[in-house]
């Protein structure tokens, strides 16, 4: 074996030397040749001697060209000698690691456990930052795609709906190639089968060229379609699917949503995907494309745009642009005032919110590698102090030390790999565990492990092997040898500094679980305050339903009296407490708004009149809702369609429009189509309509009787029990009274308060995971190096208490090392965690990033694990028998 | 030498084959493998001298030959090449194939099994 040790720089030097050796010898050859030729020819043949020189030189040939082609043969034989050798020693280095891995089962399965499941969560945040963040969205040319939305500058709004008068004005616009308005609602599709409701979006025929996307089948829609009188339509590729069965000759069929026919001219591919920024009472899917006519007379704002950017323009310039065209129009109408344009990258507009949350959990889940790989080195270090006599006899025999170096980095190498390995196995379970989280992030269904996560997973393990491999291996190449190899040496100078360097790397893994923990315990906090919070309703045991009248079939007065009578009969089901409708649930996305003054106070400027959220409700709304009426009274029957109009406004409406004024009996008017006035007659408490956290905005409740332009409803019901219980009952109420009525979005409010707080869950939930990983292996590794300490001074510790120490005094100086690599970690983890979790910011709520409760709590949950892991080892230190270890270890 | 010209050329591949053959009787330096195969041909191979070396030294490379300095029988330093058992093999699948070669061609040539 000492033989394969050989230094490899002496060979090479001896290999240099060769080189020229070998020339000469191949020249000593051919000479050798020539000489016995002529030789041969004049004791043979008789030639002259000179004669017999030049014919065997003839005879031989060019000697320069074989002299060349041997040489040539030789400097690929030591070249391969090279290789092979290096190879060889390669090979048995990984042989030699492979063997001592298995004879310490244990001790692999531990490292590679621990690497599995760092590697295996990272892979998988990977997964996602890949396929939501890197990943180009899938359009031509996605980073010339924009959102172009109006701004209300004054407000604070800065993605307001557009109205079709401002983006007819934006058309003259150079930075843009095209701009196509769009928007999203959703049908009764009646025909075939079961009536459903689907989701549509208008879109005008620039749309699809602007993503670059072309028909799977048919065509999609042709510029200026939308102005003709054609009724065209264009499926997505699922529902045509599902709804034909994927057959070809769907060209030309007709689709009946709300009663009109539209005719199929095409299917969109299967690959394309478009989730309109804002959604509308929207299903969720978009699944029939209309073409979307726009009128440039109409200053109502519904319309989301999007644009492509002229070649060569950038965003900023046409932001400028639009903004120059909006100071232009902000004069022609009131409702102009105070606008401007915002642009928006489509990538920004799509990912924009999330990719912060999705870098933060990679952040959090890198944190958690470093501690695996601190740990690791721990252990590793550990049983380089078991190896080092092995090693140091290597060395001693005359391996040189680099090579000792690669040996223990091959070792750890096959390590990361194997820990690798296993964890892109966690990574799949993982993301399809995260998948199934549903945790509100975009693109979710691009994200999967595909060949560059699986070469990130790659990577990863390599560099982490190579971060817990050097330390201990550079250590280990440095020996102190004449104390190694000392039978029984129990104090080497090298043992020493592997134990402070064990202590710095167990300080370090505190350090960075307590950044962990106290993200989590602040994440934790805000979620508490947000549910605390809540929105201003009671959410148990309320059932809703979405209820949508198609325009064809009732008139304004007909669908008032329809909701009326429909509420009346779901009221009247046993298992109903009470019921109620609303034309835009909370939480389920955004409704409509206005501005609106008192008529009887001098009108504001301009731009300062204050807006509120416009709310049609059937009276017993509120009642439903649980929301507390704080003055006046709610509607009843005498707010019918013919009375006099009448509203009920927020707690925060009032304050606004009415400082110290009692509202009640006070008139409030709103240009909603023909300048609508209305008296106070009730005010109830503020609903944050957005979800917990968000802002609470005005409401003007209005009774549906008398605001009849809405021909959907969402129907609150509360119930006694089991809210879903009740669904067949109200489905057969809703098909007495129209066989074709579909009803959908059946959810509790429960389902929908949960929805809107599953980010922060879901932040909550991943953290806290990272946290409980990180604390574990903080404690393993707090525990592992308290026990080593014990084992190396079990001989003092023996002495010392035959000496006389208490017990308990031995045991308090072990525990006292375990709280002071505690101290000294967490005193560094304060500092770290105070500059990181600065950088939650969004995801905190009512919480400051920097809250000493939670730091308290969580560096005192941490040091108390700490000491608790410490008592192990301080126990058995304190247990030591002196006459045992006295009489030889 | 007029005679030259009637000498038969050593067929393409065939050298390395007369080589390993020379060679299985006994270690020779190259002059030696040369006078061999003229001394049991009748010198009526022709084969240029030099293209033995690049021959030997490539199968050397390939691990059918040894090769050894040695003093040779003029009391020289000489390089002498010895047969590796892999050398054998691949004489005998050389010696194989060439024999296959040659009653394939006779067929052709004669119309009868040579």
């Amino acid at each position: 074996m000492s033989g394969r040790w050989a230094p490899r720089a002496q060979l090479r030097l001896r290999e240099i030397l060769f080189r020229r050796d070998v020339d000469e010898a191949i020249d000593e050859e051919l000479q050798y040749h020539v000489e016995m030729r002529a030789d041969q020819l004049a004791r043979e043949a008789g030639f002259p001697p000179e004669a017999a020189k030049a014919e065997a030189l003839r005879r031989f040939g060019n000697p320069v060209d074989y002299r060349r082609q041997c040489r040539d043969t030789e400097r690929r034989r030591m070249r391969r000698g090279r290789m092979r050798s290096r190879f060889e020693s390669i090979v048995q280095d990984v042989r030699f690691a492979l063997r001592g891995a298995l004879r310490e089962p244990g001790f692999t399965a531990v490292v590679v456990g621990t690497l599995a499941l760092a590697v295996g969560a990272i892979t998988a945040i990977f997964s996602v930052v890949s396929g939501v963040v890197l990943t180009p969205l899938p359009y031509e040319n996605p980073d010339g795609i924009m959102m172009v939305w109006e701004e209300n500058v004054p407000r604070g709004v800065q993605t307001n709906v557009a109205s079709p008068a401002n983006y007819h004005a934006w058309l003259e616009a150079e930075s843009f190639s095209d701009l196509a308005p769009f928007m999203p609602y959703s049908s009764t599709l009646t025909g075939e089968g079961e009536a459903e409701r689907v989701g549509v979006v208008r879109a005008s025929p620039e749309f699809f060229s602007i993503l670059g996307i072309r028909a799977h089948v048919g065509r999609l829609f042709f510029p200026g379609e939308e102005d003709s009188e054609a009724q065209v339509a264009v499926l997505d590729h699922g529902f045509w699917q599902r709804r034909f069965g994927g057959d070809p000759a769907v060209l030309g069929r007709s689709v009946n949503l709300n009663g009109d026919p539209y005719e199929v001219v095409g299917v969109l591919p299967a690959s394309f995907r478009f989730e309109p920024p804002l959604a509308f009472n929207s299903t969720g899917t978009e699944e029939v494309w209309l073409p979307l006519s726009t009128d440039p007379s109409q200053r109502g704002r519904y319309l989301q745009v999007l644009g492509r950017l002229a070649p060569g323009t950038t965003r900023d310039q046409a932001d400028a642009e639009l903004d120059v065209i909006a100071v232009r129009y902000e004069d022609e109408a009131d409702s102009n005032a105070g606008y401007r344009v915002n642009v928006v990258p489509l990538y920004e507009q799509v990912v924009g919110e999330s990719r912060s949350l999705i870098l933060i959990l990679f952040g959090a889940v890198g944190i958690v590698l470093l501690i695996a790989a601190a740990n690791v080195a721990n252990l590793l270090l550990a049983r380089a102090t078991r190896r080092e006599r092995e090693l140091a006899v290597r060395i001693a025999i005359g391996a040189r030390g680099s090579r000792v170096v690669r040996l223990l980095l091959i070792e750890s190498l096959l390590l990361g790999l194997a820990g690798g390995a296993v964890g892109v196995a966690v990574a799949f379970g993982s993301v399809r565990m995260l998948l199934a989280l549903g945790p509100e992030i975009p693109r979710l269904g691009e994200v999967n492990v595909d060949g560059a996560v699986l070469a990130f997973a790659f990577v990863v393990s390599l560099l982490t092997a190579l971060l817990f491999g050097v330390l201990p291996a550079l250590r280990a190449a440095r020996p102190n040898l004449g104390e190694a190899l000392k039978e029984g040496a129990a104090r080497g100078g090298s043992r020493r500094g592997n134990v402070r360097a064990r202590h710095a790397l167990v300080a370090a893994e505190v350090a960075m679980s307590l950044t962990l923990l106290a993200g989590a315990g602040l994440l934790l906090r805000s979620f508490q305050t947000l549910l605390d919070e809540g929105v201003g309703l009671e959410t148990e045991r309320v059932l809703t339903i979405d209820v949508q009248l198609s325009g064809n079939d009732y008139s304004d007065s007909e669908r008032a009296l329809f909701f009326e009578e429909l509420v009346d009969r779901v009221a009247a089901l046993p298992g109903v407490a009470s019921a109620g409708g609303i034309t835009a649930l909370p939480l389920s996305g955004m409704g409509i708004g206005t501005s609106f003054f008192d008529p009887d106070q001098p009108l504001p400027e301009a731009g300062s009149i204050p807006v509120a959220d416009i709310r049609p409700v059937h009276r017993d709304y509120h009642l439903t809702m649980g929301i507390p009426l704080l003055n006046g009274r709610i509607f009843d029957a005498r707010d019918g369609a013919d009375a006099p109009t009448t509203v009920v406004i927020s707690a925060a409406t009032a304050e606004n429009v009415f400082p110290n004024i009692n509202p009640i009996g006070r008139r409030l008017s709103m240009p909603w189509g023909d300048t609508l006035v209305a008296e106070v007659i009730g005010v109830v408490a503020d609903v944050r309509h957005e979800g917990p956290g968000t802002d609470v905005r005005s409401k003007l409740y209005w009774d549906h009787r008398q605001f009849q332009e809405f021909s959907f409803m969402t129907l609150v019901v509360r119930t006694t029990g089991e809210p879903t219980a009740l669904v067949p009952n109200i489905r057969r109420e809703v098909q007495a009274m129209d066989a074709d009525l579909p009803i959908y979005n059946v959810r509790t409010m429960e389902a929908y308060l949960s929805d809107s707080v599953a980010r922060n869950r879901f932040a909550l939930l991943a953290f806290a995971a990272f946290a409980a990983v990180a604390l574990m292996l903080s404690v393993v590794g707090v525990y592992g190096v308290l026990s080593y300490a014990v084992s190396l001074r079990t001989r003092e510790i023996g002495i010392r208490v035959a000496l006389g120490a208490g017990r308990k005094a031995i045991g308090r100086m072990i525990l006292r090392q375990g709280a002071v690599v505690a101290g000294i970690g967490l005193l560094a983890g304060l500092a770290g965690a105070i500059a990181l979790t600065r950088l939650l910011g969004g995801l905190l709520y009512g919480v400051s990033p920097t809250d000493p409760l939670t730091f308290g709590l969580m560096t005192a949950l941490l040091f108390g694990t700490a000491l608790a892991a410490s008592w192990v080892p301080a126990r058995r230190a304190a247990r030591t028998d002196p006459a045992s270890v006295l009489r030889g270890e | 030498m007029p005679a030259q010209l009637e000498k038969v050329p050593v067929l393409q591949g065939t050298l390395d084959m007369l080589i390993l053959k020379t060679l299985a009787w006994e270690p020779k330096h190259g002059f030696g493998i040369l006078r061999h195969i003229e001394q049991v041909t009748g010198e009526e191979l022709h084969v240029e001298e030099g293209a033995l070396y690049p021959a030997l030294h490539r199968m050397h490379h390939k691990g059918w030959l040894e090769a050894e300095w040695g003093v040779s029988e003029n009391n020289r330093r000489a390089r002498y090449y010895r047969l590796s058992s892999e050398g054998e093999r691949a004489l005998r699948k050389q010696v194989k194939d060439w024999g296959r070669t040659v009653r394939v061609i006779s067929l052709v040539l004669e119309g009868v099994p040579a």
